[in-house]
């Protein structure tokens, strides 16, 4: 009842009519359905995972925990994912290079041995680390 | 039809004018948010990163022509580079000459590398040596890539029969014959990765001369041309002992090569001590006086070659002969003392 004596008082006000309040509730849902496709389309920064040259796992950098990575039914290595950052850990190679430093201190995770390369990615580009310097020797 | 088309305005007309002027916003808004959607300015620059020569490749290119094409182009010449000059492949061009009791005759690519680095190898006296073979592969550092590799420590007797079967003197190239002393075998790793990012740049460069950007090969790098065009690339030098990232200085490049020899790039650790893959010629064991030298040149395969030779031959020398032999380089030594040679300066500063 309250609700109906304000639609009459800002119909009287001849703010809003009765055709008005189907207008408003029509633009709200298209509104709603533009910010939730632009929210679909922009995927944020995913941790890239290539195995021979193919990407064969995605993850968003909010899937915290440890995800394993395999090839041909055999478990490569461990990717653990924390504090928006990645790294490699219970590498399958001898010499678990691969797991020394983190993703965003190296720019990309390497395992030569097992062809696997992780990257940052921001829709579909990689990321760049530093705000330093483009490249890094050495 | 007519009717109802008037029936329709008139429907609109009854909206009130605030209801009229949030239909137009709202379609000024939408129209907006498509403009930019659709004309949102493209990367500059496209990219891809592989596994070639046992290390990472990365190729960032900028073409007003196909930058997926040269991309894929120069990532099969470093995977062809890789296959040819392989010392485990059974069917690289190396494998046929260290394997052969013959002398071998070689197609002109082949001649021209093993010509280039016996140049530099008698430029540095031996401190860079294309035919230690016999010495890398007792380390196994030929192997380090291997999935099943196992580290171990060669005895002092075993290091020393590989010593006898090494060195630059034993190899002969004439015309395009090559000849090994008895045991004697090639390991050209000490410039080929810096050969495929030289013919990488060619080859990116032959496509689209005005294409720039970048490769970078387990962080050797070669310029393909100036960031944006005109721009110079913002390099950093990686602190041998920091963490992955951490930088110990900065240059300005538009063109040319930059590559760096570290003792924590390719090694493995037994009973605490590290060994790692650069090995001295004289000696047969791993250099200890050096951590990392940075070499500046216009070619990549120089600056490889010479940033393994300033390694061996310690940071003092080394900067004075680097100059000589075309390049500027950054040494860092055992006691994490830095040394640079005198032009390094110049490439400090946006000239």
């Amino acid at each position: 009842m309250p609700h109906f004596k304000l639609s009459v008082q800002l119909n009287a006000l001849k703010l809003f009519r009765k055709r008005d309040w189907i207008v408003y509730l029509l633009l709200f849902i298209l509104m709603g359905v533009t910010v939730y496709t632009g929210m679909a389309t922009s995927k944020g920064t995913m941790v890239t995972v290539s195995i021979n040259s193919q990407v064969r796992y995605r993850f968003s950098l909010q899937q915290e925990g440890q995800h394993a990575i395999e090839a041909d039914g055999k478990k490569l290595m461990e990717l653990l994912i924390v504090d928006s950052d990645a790294k490699i850990i219970h590498s399958a190679c001898p010499l678990h290079l691969c797991e020394r430093g983190t993703l965003k201190q190296t720019g990309a995770l390497v395992c030569v041995p097992q062809k696997v390369i992780v990257v940052l990615e921001q829709n579909g580009e990689p990321v760049q680390i530093s705000d330093e310097y483009d490249l890094i020797t050495g | 039809m007519h009717k109802m088309s008037n029936g329709n305005q008139n429907q609109i007309m009854k909206l009130s004018k605030s209801s009229q002027i949030m239909i137009l916003v709202f379609a000024a808004l939408l129209l907006l948010f498509s403009v930019l959607f659709f004309f949102r300015s493209k990367p500059q620059y496209c990219s891809k990163v592989d596994i070639a020569l046992g290390t990472t490749v990365k190729v960032v290119i900028s073409s007003q022509k196909d930058p997926g094409l040269i991309l894929e182009a120069v990532l099969r010449e470093f995977h062809r580079i890789d296959q040819k000059f392989s010392v485990t492949n059974e069917k690289s061009m190396i494998w046929r000459i260290n394997h052969s009791p013959d002398p071998v005759q070689v197609d002109e690519e082949t001649a021209f590398v093993i010509e280039r680095s016996l140049a530099l190898a008698r430029a540095t006296e031996g401190a860079f040596d294309p035919a230690l073979g016999n010495l890398i592969s007792l380390w196994g550092f030929d192997r380090i890539s291997d999935t099943q590799f196992q580290p171990a420590i060669p005895s002092n007797a075993q290091i020393q029969e590989a010593l006898e079967k090494s060195g630059y003197e034993h190899i002969r190239l004439e015309k395009d014959v090559v000849i090994l002393d008895k045991g004697v075998k090639l390991d050209l790793g000490g410039v080929v990765k810096g050969y495929a990012i030289d013919r990488g740049i060619s080859i990116a460069k032959e496509m689209d001369p005005d294409a720039t950007g970048y490769i970078n090969a387990g962080r050797d790098i070669g310029i393909i041309g100036p960031k944006f065009g005109g721009d110079y690339w913002s390099i950093a030098v990686q602190d041998p002992r920091g963490e992955s990232g951490e930088y110990i200085d900065l240059v300005y490049l538009k063109k040319g090569t930059i590559v760096t020899s570290g003792d924590y790039e390719r090694f493995f650790i037994v009973d605490g001590v590290r060994y790692h893959h650069i090995i001295n010629p004289k000696t047969g064991y791993p250099v200890r006086d050096t951590i990392s030298t940075t070499v500046i040149s216009p070619d990549a395969m120089d600056a490889d070659a010479l940033s393994t030779a300033a390694f061996v031959l310690g940071s003092e020398f080394s900067a004075m002969l680097l100059p000589v032999l075309g390049g500027q380089g950054l040494f860092v030594d055992s006691k994490q003392a830095i040394i640079t040679s005198e032009g390094w300066s110049f490439f400090k500063e946006k000239q």
